[in-house]
This record gives C-alpha cells, sequence and structure tokens, in this order.
C-alpha cells in the first residue's frame, strides 16, 4: 500500500519532449516507474527514451491505459495542461512548474472541489514518490526507503533534509508528497491526511508547512477530529523577514493571527501532533513515535 | 508587482472608479510648468511603497504655489522610511464628509475573493480590525459564481450605509472594483480611505494595487508601469538572471544562497539558532546551471555587508554538479575573498563533490547537514 501512485500507476509524463522532460522521464523509469506515454502537441509518433509521445493526453490514455500524469510543462501552459488530463479522465494529476499565475490554481481548486477521488498535487511541487514502487517528479530518489512514514511537504528541500534524516534512521516512507509552494495548491494537507489515514502501510504522518496561508491551522482541525495515527508537524520560517507590507487587507484578514508561525504551531499542538523543532528533529522524535 | 498610488489610480479611472484630480511630477521642472493651471489648496502625496506614509510625513496640504514648490524641494529625492521618493502626486482637495475602507483580496483559508468594507476607514483601520472587527464587512465571493448584486447588498447592509445615494456610490465602486482584481490577476485591490462628499458621491482617495507577478506575462499593459518601480541593482541583476534577491536583515553579515524558499527559511533559522543573522539570501528556484549559478554568487558578493556565504542545495530538479560547476567558475574568475561554506545534497552530488574537491583550499568548505553548515559559516567569519 501508499497513496495516490505505486507499482500499478501506468504515468504519462505532459512535456515529455523538453529539457526537464526528458531528463527526468529517464530518471523515473530508471527508479523503475512505469511511464507509459508522453504527450507532447505535435510531437506525436517520437519515442523518448523508448517511451511513445503523443499529440494529446486523451489519445495517450487511450493508447496506453495511463491513470496518472505529471507535468513537465511551463508555468504559462499548466492551468491547460492539467484540465487536459483531467478532460481525458484522468484523477491523479502532478504539476512541478514553478510560477503558476494565482487565478489558474483558483480556477483548478474551484473545478475540482467536489470531485473528491481527483487529486491535482501542486504547482509549485517537486511530485509524488511511493519508494520502492514508482515516483513522479524530479526529487532525488537516491535519499528514499521504503517504510511506515508519510509525508507531504509545501517546500522541496525541507522535505529531501526530513527523508535523508529518516532513511539515515532506518525510518521508511510509504509515499512522499509535494503538496507545493503556492499560494492555492490543488491538494492540500487536509486532502491527504485521510489517505494516510486509511492507508494500511502508513503508522505515522510528517506534515512539514511554512509561515502563510491557513491550511495548517485547517489540517490541525482535522487531526484533532479525525486521526488516530501520530502526526509530526515541522514548520518553518519562524526567523523569516515579514514581507514588505502593502495595504491593510493582509492585516485585517490576519487579525486573528492565523498565518504566523506561532498560529500554526499552537493549532497543530493543540491538536495532539508533535512539534519538530527541524527537519533532523522529526527523524529524532519518529524513532520514539514508532518503537 | 505592488504599483505606485498613482498606477494604481489610473488602473482604477480605467475601470470607473473616481479618483480626485491630479498630476504626477519627478521633478522640480515638471513642477513649474504645472503651477499656472492649478488652483489651491492642493494635497502633496510622496509616491513611495511602504506603508505609514501619512505618519511619516509624506503627506501635505499646499495652501499657495510658494507652499507647493517647498513641500515638492523636501521630498522628492528624499527617503520615507526605506523608500526614495522617486515622484510626487499633487492632488485637488477634497472635503470628505466620511472615510470609507473597501478592499478586495484572496482569502486564502478558503480559496475565495473577499471583499472588505468598512465605514470606519483612515489610517487606523487596522486597530479597528483588531478591536472591533464587527465593523468591518467580509464578503466572500463564489469566484465560479461571481460577483452578483446580492454581494453588493449584503456588503451595505452588513457595513451599515443606509443612505440611498451613498448606498449606490459604494455598490459601483466596490464592482468596479471586483472587476479590477478579477480581470487584472491582482492579489489586493484596496481604497483607504474611500471618501464620501457632501454631495454624497464617493471618490478613491488613495489606491494599493498589488499584481501576481506570475501573471504579469498576460498584462502587457503593466509593462510600462513595471519600468517606473524601484528596484535594487542587485534585485534587477538577479531577476535578469532568472533568481530572486531578497533584503533579508540590515545588521546581518551573512549571505544564503539555496534553491527554494523552504530551504531558505530554513538557513535562515538554523544561522539564528547559532546566533548569526543572514543579511540576503537569492533564491536559485529549480534547475539553475553552472554559469547562472556562477552570476548568482557574484550578485550575492557585491553587497558589502556579506562576510560569509552559505550555499546550501538539495538538489531534485537542480543539479549539484552545475551548482559546484558554478562555484568553482566563481572562485577562478572572480575576485572571491570572503569564505563559502557549500553544503550538497541530492541529484548528482557525488559529482558535485569531486569538482569543488578540485579547487579545495581556494576559501570553500565543506559541510555535510545543514546544521554545520550554519555552524561553519559563522565560524568562518574573519579568518
Amino acid at each position: 500500500m501508499s497513496i495516490l501512485i505505486d507499482q500499478n500507476t501506468r504515468l504519462l509524463v505532459q512535456g515529455i519532449t523538453g529539457r526537464e522532460g526528458q531528463f527526468h522521464t529517464a530518471r523515473m523509469l530508471e527508479y523503475g516507474t512505469n511511464v507509459v506515454g508522453g504527450v507532447t502537441p505535435g510531437k506525436g509518433g517520437l519515442t523518448v527514451h523508448g517511451v511513445p509521445v503523443f499529440d494529446t493526453v486523451a489519445e495517450a490514455v487511450r493508447a496506453t491505459g495511463a491513470n496518472a500524469s505529471v507535468l513537465f510543462v511551463p508555468p504559462r501552459l499548466t492551468l491547460d495542461a492539467i484540465f487536459e488530463a483531467l478532460a481525458a479522465g484522468l484523477k491523479t494529476v502532478i504539476s512541478i512548474a514553478e510560477g503558476v499565475p494565482v487565478k489558474d490554481m483558483l480556477q483548478v481548486y474551484h473545478y475540482t472541489k467536489n470531485l473528491p477521488d481527483v487529486h491535482v498535487i501542486g504547482p509549485n511541487s517537486f511530485g509524488v514518490i511511493s519508494p520502492g514502487k514508482a515516483k513522479a517528479g524530479f526529487m532525488a530518489h537516491e535519499i528514499y526507503s521504503q517504510g511506515p512514514v508519510g509525508l507531504m511537504s509545501r517546500s522541496a528541500t525541507n522535505s529531501y533534509e526530513t527523508v535523508l534524516g529518516l532513511t539515515r534512521r532506518g525510518i521508511g516512507q510509504s509515499t512522499c508528497v509535494g503538496v507545493g509552494g503556492d499560494t492555492i495548491p490543488g491538494t492540500s494537507f487536509v486532502d491527504l491526511l485521510p489517505l494516510f489515514e486509511a492507508d494500511e502501510q502508513t503508522k505515522a504522518v510528517v506534515l512539514i508547512g511554512e509561515i502563510g496561508g491557513a491550511d495548517e491551522e485547517i489540517a490541525a482541525e482535522y487531526i484533532k477530529n479525525h486521526m488516530t495515527k501520530p502526526v509530526v508537524a515541522y514548520i518553518a520560517g519562524r526567523n523569516a523577514p515579514k514581507g514588505k507590507k502593502m495595504g491593510h487587507a493582509g492585516a485585517i484578514v490576519g487579525a486573528s493571527g492565523v498565518g504566523s508561525a506561532q498560529s500554526k504551531i499552537e493549532a497543530l499542538a493543540a491538536a495532539g501532533a508533535y512539534i519538530a523543532e527541524s527537519p533532523d528533529h522529526i527523524g529524532e522524535l519518529l524513532e520514539k513515535i514508532l518503537s | 508587482m505592488k504599483l505606485y498610488e498613482y498606477q494604481g489610480k489610473e488602473l482604477f479611472r480605467n475601470s470607473g472608479i473616481p479618483t480626485p484630480r491630479g498630476h504626477v511630477i519627478r521633478n522640480l521642472a515638471e513642477l513649474d510648468s504645472l503651477l499656472p493651471s492649478l488652483s489651491f489648496p492642493v494635497v502633496v502625496k510622496a509616491q513611495v511603497l511602504v506603508g505609514g506614509r501619512g505618519k511619516a510625513g509624506g503627506i501635505k496640504t499646499a495652501a499657495s504655489a510658494g507652499e507647493l514648490q517647498e513641500y515638492a524641494k523636501n521630498l522628492l529625492g528624499s527617503f520615507l522610511k526605506e523608500d526614495k521618493v522617486i515622484a510626487l502626486l499633487i492632488e485637488e482637495k477634497v472635503a470628505a464628509l466620511e472615510e470609507y475602507y473597501l478592499g478586495v483580496t484572496l482569502d486564502r483559508a478558503t480559496r475565495q475573493p473577499l471583499i472588505l468594507f468598512s465605514r470606519k476607514g483612515g489610517m487606523d483601520i487596522e486597530e479597528v480590525a483588531k478591536e472591533t472587527p464587527e465593523a468591518i464587512a467580509r464578503i466572500h465571493v463564489d469566484p465560479q459564481m461571481g460577483l452578483r448584486n446580492f454581494h453588493l447588498e449584503q456588503l451595505v447592509k452588513a457595513g451599515g450605509v443606509t443612505d440611498p445615494d451613498v448606498k449606490k456610490g459604494v455598490q459601483q465602486v466596490a464592482q468596479a472594483l471586483y472587476r479590477l482584481w478579477d480581470t487584472s490577476d491582482a492579489a489586493l485591490v484596496e481604497i483607504n480611505p474611500l471618501m464620501v462628499l457632501a454631495d454624497k458621491t464617493v471618490v478613491a482617495a488613495d489606491a494599493k494595487v498589488d499584481i501576481d507577478d506570475s501573471a504579469l506575462f498576460r498584462h502587457p499593459e503593466l509593462e510600462a508601469f513595471r519600468r517606473e518601480l524601484p528596484e535594487s541593482e542587485l534585485e534587477r541583476a538577479a531577476r535578469e538572471t532568472g533568481f530572486l534577491y531578497i533584503d533579508i536583515d540590515p545588521e546581518g553579515n551573512v549571505g544564503v544562497i539555496s534553491n527554494g524558499s523552504g530551504m531558505i527559511m530554513s538557513c535562515i533559522d538554523w544561522i539564528a539558532r547559532h546566533g548569526g543573522k543572514v543579511t540576503c539570501a537569492l533564491d536559485l528556484g529549480g534547475g539553475a546551471t553552472a554559469d547562472r549559478v556562477a552570476r548568482g554568487i557574484g550578485i550575492v558578493l557585491r553587497n558589502p555587508k556579506v562576510k560569509s556565504l552559505l550555499i546550501s542545495i538539495f538538489g531534485g530538479i537542480t543539479r549539484c554538479d552545475e551548482i559546484a560547476g558554478g562555484i568553482v567558475r566563481a572562485v577562478t574568475e572572480k575576485d572571491v575573498n570572503i569564505p563559502i561554506v557549500a553544503r550538497l545534497e541530492g541529484t548528482n552530488k557525488e559529482k558535485g563533490l569531486a569538482l569543488l574537491a578540485e579547487v579545495s583550499g581556494k576559501t570553500i568548505e565543506i559541510a555535510a547537514t545543514l546544521p554545520e553548515a550554519a555552524d561553519k559559516v559563522l565560524r568562518v567569519q574573519g579568518r
């Protein structure tokens, strides 16, 4: 078991003929991921590392039986690429791109919010990896190992730090999900918690958040009411500089304190999550929790 | 991209939101040619992006041409907080019966646009939000539905506007402001104060507009505004190389280069834990090549406050050999006279470390973990 992707995943790579698309298709294949096809409009008929390329996602799905897609397309084309994947019936769509307009993701969020089996991961995400089974994204897969910890993170680099620490301690992972660092992610912590709770392989969950937004506070509410598995949380940005503030709307919305590192840590602690002081401390806590 | 007041007001007028009549001047010669057409009193408003401009002395009322010239001479080129005054907005003075607040922003918690309105606008609106939050009307708009008449009705009702003329004026401005937010990919549009005049018309006396940087590519009409915005030399150099340069703590003396904001925050946290302060950071984003990395290092080293540099990379889409290649190029081709601590993990780490080994002893120290790197980057200072 694991969540979102596993050995049964038949993965498409949208944007497979680009520089990053080609490089990471090779890396995903090397990891043993079942990459069944790629899509680049106008490049149908080519192959990339032996993977057939199609002009459209619909054609690729028909020909290969693909059931998930990872997008190596530029930010300006991401909205189109996500909708093309959803229109072709795919339920798991993973977007890597950094710099997708907020308004585009607002559209994706509201289109998918009442479709519980659809998961748009990212954008601005390292992807998803279920160690030993499959990866869809660009994470350095050498550091991962199979095991009982489900991980979800807004930051790619902080999740790598954490995973490296876990693997060095002999603690493996069920699935690691890059929620992504953008203002509006497609799938957020609160959507992934029930998947980890239901997953047999996952015995504990790691949540790596950061300042800004309310997703950690919303996740805390879910943890308090629904999670039986232990959750370890780390919030980055306690010493981060405040951005040059403009206008008052942010202060009015944030008058209750939501969004600060302190608010998130307090909410998660009150919900019963273990609070880690650094990425490395996460491993230390899990060693005790899992033993 | 945060806009100056005069730029925001241009967008307002194009959207049908009334503003006071005004002119922008950038130097005293422009003021001289403007003077004959002015009738006094006028309001002189320094164009800066920092908040609290009024309290910092950036807004004056001039009763005569002489007074105006005096204010203009003092304000132009001066600094309000950390912002240099590059232009003045000279506006007709309007007499307000009341000052309201009106803004549209994205509520990240509900992922919906949020319209904020209060009859208690003005400089103390944040105090109002803390002490009497019920005095601020908050109306969420489902973006799939769009702004409807019932939203506007709820807005004035919750905001306590009863006069039919004022109500109509507020609703018209709210509708136009929402449309501007929606069509310009704005993160924020805000009017504070929204003035109610004696004839019960409403006028936007200020403008705060912030546009989503990621969406600027589809707003060529805003490109002219961007060229007028302040940008430090280092910020511009970084942007032109595809990186993001951030000033952090003016009292700090460590520079940080990393690949992503999460890692940068963790570096700042770790250096703070070891008793140090970061003065600036460069975010390489994902996938930087050696050539660009070398240029990025050069940009950070141009900040004279930087006494040691931490380069911490956890490569996913970023390849450690490209990073190392950039470091090697920087120390061999540029005049690097401060110590660099490098910490590489992830994609192509071994290749990267091998490259760095070839130039070891050239002010580069390697760290295996982030805590070790944070410790080392402080210890190497002043050696």
